[in-house]
């Protein structure tokens, strides 16, 4: 060949002689495509990210004490005990904590000393409620950058770490793909059975440039015939398909790698390979899992469960949404989402719902939604006897001012968190005569502030009586709720206001809870 | 069966798919596939490995990581060339990355020193002048002689047409040549 040089090549073999016969250690190669941490690079760079982690968390401990979930959740990340972690992975989970971080900066500056701090796994579990009205899931294994990751808001498919975008066969959108922050998890809702739907997985990368990542197909079928789901690349090539031959394999609500699905009457989920299905139920449906099938055993039939948190034990804010969530309807939580704001609700029921901060103008999508999720769960689904028990829910969600240009941007809400408002058993409820007294307090300071009563509710709790108003503003002037809150509720502990617009609209609101069992305070800067 | 089926093809590179009808474009390399050609040019690897790194025991840890990282991202190999020159890329961007990582500057290329290996003086200067190289040229002879590979696959490694490969050998021929003619003159 002319572009071999016998003289170059014995000056090259000189050079570097011919290595004597070696092997290649193939079972190594095998554990490090297996464990990226067995590269020594990748265990340097594993040593700093923690080491930076730590750092962070060290510093910002006293200050907000927020990040040291940051800092768990990026170190899960970095687990070893982790699914192999994967560019896309890291740095979307990264993000994901740095965008909740800024979440939690914005945050009401007015936190009591033994106020439950806003912790990145409750904002999951809320983040999450979306994802609860899930009607199927499965893991999104991503072509070349391995899985996927999302993590959806509503209405729109942008997302802290990605996108995920459900649509039809025509293009039309049938709604969001939720994932929370479990990588590698979609979830598509609302589709119906012989509905086709396409989800398109984006990530954001460090840039912020949108990167596709691949295209799955869903599509469900009549009950009683298989099923089979594809994943797909960006290049239209099949990746898996998975096939379902037994639609039955458990009834009611289900529960996948520790995350709750929603689920009621006439739906039946599969779970397979990895994969929830879900099935139009029948009457006669029954767990019916062959011994091979069906083969999760995360998957619990929770009808069996215990729907109510144990009388008199304390009871954290997860495992109550957790209980409520694991009770609702799939049906209610649309009602939820699209019914009546939670301060038009009827008066009488204890419940507390959940509020909803607002500012420069943005209507608060997301925090409404988990209003309307939490008071219709609260207020039409907690069975009678579980009242006593369960005095009620306390929620914020705030808008940046960065909103104002895309107000139903989820990035713009973030959920404050919840509490629990612990009823003691037995407790007396309040009596009408101090309600009346109060109302009348409360008429008087609406009228003083230049405000018109829309409606005045109480919530009993431990604490006394909660005043929830709504008030409608009489004039187009902004009002400063937090300089008006004295004028209104003067020395009651604890209460809600929320301003409305001609339209019913809210316009404003604020809240102060305080001294109500978990004893947490918290008020939003006007 | 059918995870078994999928297991096999899986392995031979072929990715999983319901039936005959679904016939659908390769894409992806198998395991399998790639064991092979570790098993086989695993010598060869190294030395280019080495010649970049101009360390052995470094370059071994190069390799390793490429074909790690080959079997990661196996399914996203599109077939548009060979196996084998998807490999190489891998591997000599593997031991690109070490190198400028390690030098904390942009490469540069050494014909490697094996320890306990006595040195002529016209090796030395034979170091001197690959090292003077262009990257590219010095990339090229590397899988050139080092490796035994042929212009395709040198330019499936490199990111570069086979006729540009044939272009910057020669370039580099001609260049060696001239600089060992003058020294021995």
């Amino acid at each position: 060949m002319t572009d071999f040089d016998p003289v170059v090549a014995a000056a090259m073999d000189r050079a570097l002689p011919q290595l004597e016969r070696v092997d290649g250690d193939w079972d190594d190669v095998l554990r490090r495509a297996k464990s990226p941490a067995h590269s020594e690079r990748s265990r340097r760079r594993r040593t700093l990210g923690i080491a930076v982690v730590i750092a962070l968390t060290v510093a910002s401990a006293a200050e907000a004490g927020v990040l040291g979930d940051a800092a768990r959740a990026f170190l899960d990340v970095l687990s070893p005990a982790s699914p192999p972690a994967t560019q896309i992975l890291a740095k979307a989970g990264h993000r994901f904590d740095r965008e909740l971080r800024a979440m939690a900066d914005a945050f009401p500056s007015k936190v009591s000393g033994s106020a439950p701090k806003f912790h990145l796994t409750e904002a999951r579990q809320v983040a999450t409620i979306p994802t609860e009205r899930g009607l199927v899931a499965w893991d999104a294994a991503v072509d070349r950058s391995g899985r996927g990751y999302c993590q959806v808001a509503v209405r729109h498919g942008l997302s802290l770490g990605g996108d995920c975008q459900v649509t039809d066969t025509h293009g039309y959108a049938i709604s969001l793909a939720t994932s929370g922050d479990t990588p590698g998890r979609v979830m598509v809702t609302g589709l119906a059975p012989s509905e086709v739907a396409i989800v398109t997985i984006t990530s954001r990368s460090e840039a912020r440039r949108a990167r596709r990542l691949g295209d799955f197909f869903f599509a469900t079928i009549g009950s009683g015939s298989p099923i089979t789901i594809t994943e797909a690349s960006s290049e239209r090539v099949v990746l898996r398909r998975s096939r379902f031959s037994d639609p039955v394999c458990t009834s009611g609500v289900s529960r996948f790698k520790g995350l709750p699905l929603l689920a009621g009457a006439g739906f039946t989920y599969c779970a397979e390979g990895g994969v929830i299905a879900r099935f139009p139920a029948a009457r006669a449906l029954a767990p019916v899992c062959p011994a091979t099938g069906c083969g999760l055993t995360t998957i619990e039939n929770n009808r069996h469960a215990s729907a109510s948190p144990p009388a008199g034990a304390p009871v954290t804010p997860i495992e109550l949404l957790d209980t409520i969530r694991t009770g609702l309807h799939t049906s209610l939580i649309r009602s939820a989402r699209l019914g009546k704001p939670p301060s038009a609700a009827g008066p009488g029921r204890p419940w507390l719902y959940v509020g909803l901060g607002r500012a420069h103008g943005a209507s608060g999508v997301l925090g409404e939604f988990y209003a309307h999720l939490l008071a219709a769960a609260y207020a039409s689904q907690a069975p009678r006897e579980q009242l006593p028990q369960i005095g009620g829910l306390v929620g914020f969600a705030a808008a940046a001012p960065s909103c104002q240009k895309s107000p139903t941007s989820p990035r713009c809400f973030a959920p404050f968190g919840y509490g629990r408002i612990h009823m003691q058993p037995g407790a007396s409820i309040g009596t009408a005569t101090g309600a009346t007294s109060l109302e009348s307090d409360i008429r008087l300071g609406l009228a003083t502030a230049h405000l018109r009563p829309v409606s005045i509710t109480f919530v009993h709790t431990v604490g006394g009586l909660v005043p929830v108003v709504v008030a409608g503003a009489i004039t187009e002037e902004p009002v400063d709720v937090a300089a008006e809150w004295d004028t209104i509720f003067g020395s009651t502990p604890a209460g809600y206001l929320e301003i409305v617009g001609d339209d019913g609209r809210p316009l404003n609101a604020t809240a102060h809870v305080d001294a109500l069992g978990e004893g947490f305070s918290w008020r939003r800067a006007s | 069966v059918d995870k078994e089926i999928a297991a096999v093809q899986d392995h031979m590179g072929v990715m999983t798919r319901e039936s005959p009808a679904d016939q659908l474009p390769l894409v992806g390399a198998g395991r399998g596939e790639i064991e092979v050609v570790y098993r086989r040019s695993y010598a060869a690897f190294l030395r280019v490995a080495t010649g970049i790194l101009g360390d052995e025991a470094e370059a071994a840890d190069a390799v390793q990581d490429a074909f790690a990282s080959a079997l990661r991202s196996r399914r996203g190999f599109r077939r548009a060339g060979s196996v084998d020159g998807w490999l190489w890329r891998m591997v000599v961007k593997a031991a690109r990355k070490r190198r400028i990582g390690r030098m904390g500057r942009p490469l540069h290329l050494h014909v490697g020193e094996v320890p306990g290996l006595s040195q002529s003086a016209g090796d030395v200067t034979l170091r001197a002048l690959v090292a003077a190289l262009p990257e590219r040229q010095r990339l090229v002879l590397f899988l050139r002689y080092y490796a035994d590979l042929d212009y395709r696959t040198i330019g499936g490694a490199l990111g570069i047409r086979p006729g540009t490969v044939a272009a910057t050998l020669s370039a580099a021929h001609r260049t060696i040549r001239a600089q060992l003619e003058e020294t021995d003159d």
